[in-house]
């Protein structure tokens, strides 16, 4: 259970888990392979997940309301989230309604458990994609040097080999005239190892 | 000869192609010469006139009655059909209408569109409820063209002559079999895929070989960063000064 996050998007929570909305960085991974369908995907991912996720609107529980494993109980305006282990309840939450919106209130909880509000979901995404992004390669996902790296790869990937380690030794030289030893031995390394691909 | 249809809600006028500039032609030859300023004043006043130029045709004004004759519009090459759908209480459902376009014996018919907000055209895709695999075209040659999208393709048109303009001290190393010509060739092809973005990064690093491999100072990568730059932020190359010139 300690993989539990609870998803908030207005009146509507939603129990998953953080590989099930994307949260762990071996799943971003993939995209860093290629920098323009991060752009492209999000948009589905984000409507694939919202349409897959199990909603509960919180404002149509009365007393108590069992939603898979979550247990929600309400006590006027405050909600209290449960997460079922057999019989035994675990609050993992609890957050106050107010002004149309949920504010969830700090407990200490055994169970590990991340409150993520929707609108804020796609910045979680971006901060994983760039830190896959730096796992990867050493690179910042903004600045020439990766922007560089990935057009290479994409015209060694569509076999313009000559093209790629043109650019890449052009990218080089930049980085030498930047006087930046650290990033001309990265842009070294990675030409290295697309050579050896 | 009327090959395309410009949309502006549920407004059609049936017109030409290079009447609207739609492609790359003698009109953005002239245009990129001017300021942004400039452009912007010459594209409000070009797109007036077209509008004010052109028949529009209120496609909701036909009639949806299946049963009727008057249904159909037969203008030049174009042919223009409606349709109501009705539920069995006689309630209409969806308003559809349909476009053909005549060229001797040859009948080329259009994708279906819906009415949308507003009584704009929304076009019929697969995947949409609306979708008849049966009766619905998919295929789009490019015939009809939303009267909004005009300005942001005359934009990207322009902004192309200028991206290329930008790169004309590279044309020299386009010949060549080294390097330089081989990046020289390759921003080119980045501009004509329009990514504008990668060109400029390209010829920044390009510059850099060349400072180290030949000369210090100014190079024909050089003016062409400079230059790119230029069009970019400024979408505007001309007049050219000598702090962007370079080489």
């Amino acid at each position: 259970m300690d993989n539990c996050v609870l998803v908030c998007d207005g009146p509507r929570v939603a129990l998953t888990t953080r590989d099930r909305i994307h949260l762990d960085d071996s799943f971003w991974h993939k995209f860093v392979l290629d920098r323009r369908s991060f752009f492209w995907d999000t948009d589905f991912m984000l409507k694939n997940l919202a349409s897959s996720l199990r909603w509960c609107d919180v404002t149509q529980v009365k007393v108590m309301h069992r939603y898979g494993d979550l247990l929600i109980r309400r006590e006027n305006n405050v909600f209290i989230f449960d997460v079922m282990q057999g019989e035994v309840a675990s609050t993992i939450a609890i957050f106050e309604w107010k002004d149309g919106q949920l504010f969830s209130v700090p407990i200490y909880s055994s169970i590990k458990c991340n409150l993520i509000f929707w609108e804020h979901l796609i910045s979680y995404w971006s901060d994983a994609y760039k830190k896959a992004i730096y796992d990867l390669y050493g690179l910042d996902w903004e600045g020439w040097p990766y922007q560089m790296f990935t057009l290479a790869r994409e015209l060694f990937d569509s076999g313009n080999y000559e093209d790629a380690h043109d650019l890449l030794r052009c990218a080089i030289a930049r980085a030498k005239i930047e006087s930046d030893d650290e990033l001309v031995s990265k842009l070294e390394n990675l030409e290295q190892q697309l050579l050896e691909r | 000869m009327k090959d395309i249809i410009i949309c502006d809600k549920g407004k059609v006028a049936l017109s030409a192609s290079d009447l609207w500039h739609l492609q790359d032609d003698d009109w953005f030859y002239d245009m990129k010469f001017k300021t942004a300023a400039e452009w912007r004043e010459i594209q409000e006043s070009e797109l007036k006139t077209l509008c004010e130029e052109h028949y529009w045709i209120d496609v909701w004004s036909i009639t949806g009655d299946l049963t009727s004759d008057d249904r159909e519009l037969r203008i030049g090459q174009w042919r223009i059909v409606r349709a109501d759908d009705k539920d069995k209480n006689g309630k209409v459902v969806r308003q559809v209408v349909f476009f053909s376009h005549f060229e001797k014996d040859y009948v080329r018919d259009m994708p279906v569109y819906k009415r949308g907000e507003d009584n704009s055209l929304v076009k019929i895709t697969p995947g949409m409820k609306e979708h008849d695999d049966l009766f619905n075209v998919d295929e789009d040659e490019g015939w009809l063209f939303y009267l909004e999208d005009v300005p942001r393709i005359w934009n990207d048109l322009r902004q192309h002559r200028l991206m290329i303009d930008a790169t004309d001290k590279l044309s020299s190393l386009f010949q060549t079999l080294d390097w330089q010509g081989r990046v020289a060739r390759l921003i080119r092809r980045l501009i004509d895929e329009r990514h504008y973005d990668d060109a400029v990064q390209t010829a920044a690093c390009a510059a850099s070989r060349f400072e180290r491999e030949f000369l210090p100072g100014d190079n024909p990568f050089v003016a062409a960063y400079k230059r790119m730059r230029k069009v970019l932020s400024m979408n505007e190359l001309y007049p050219l000064t000598n702090l962007i010139d370079g080489v």
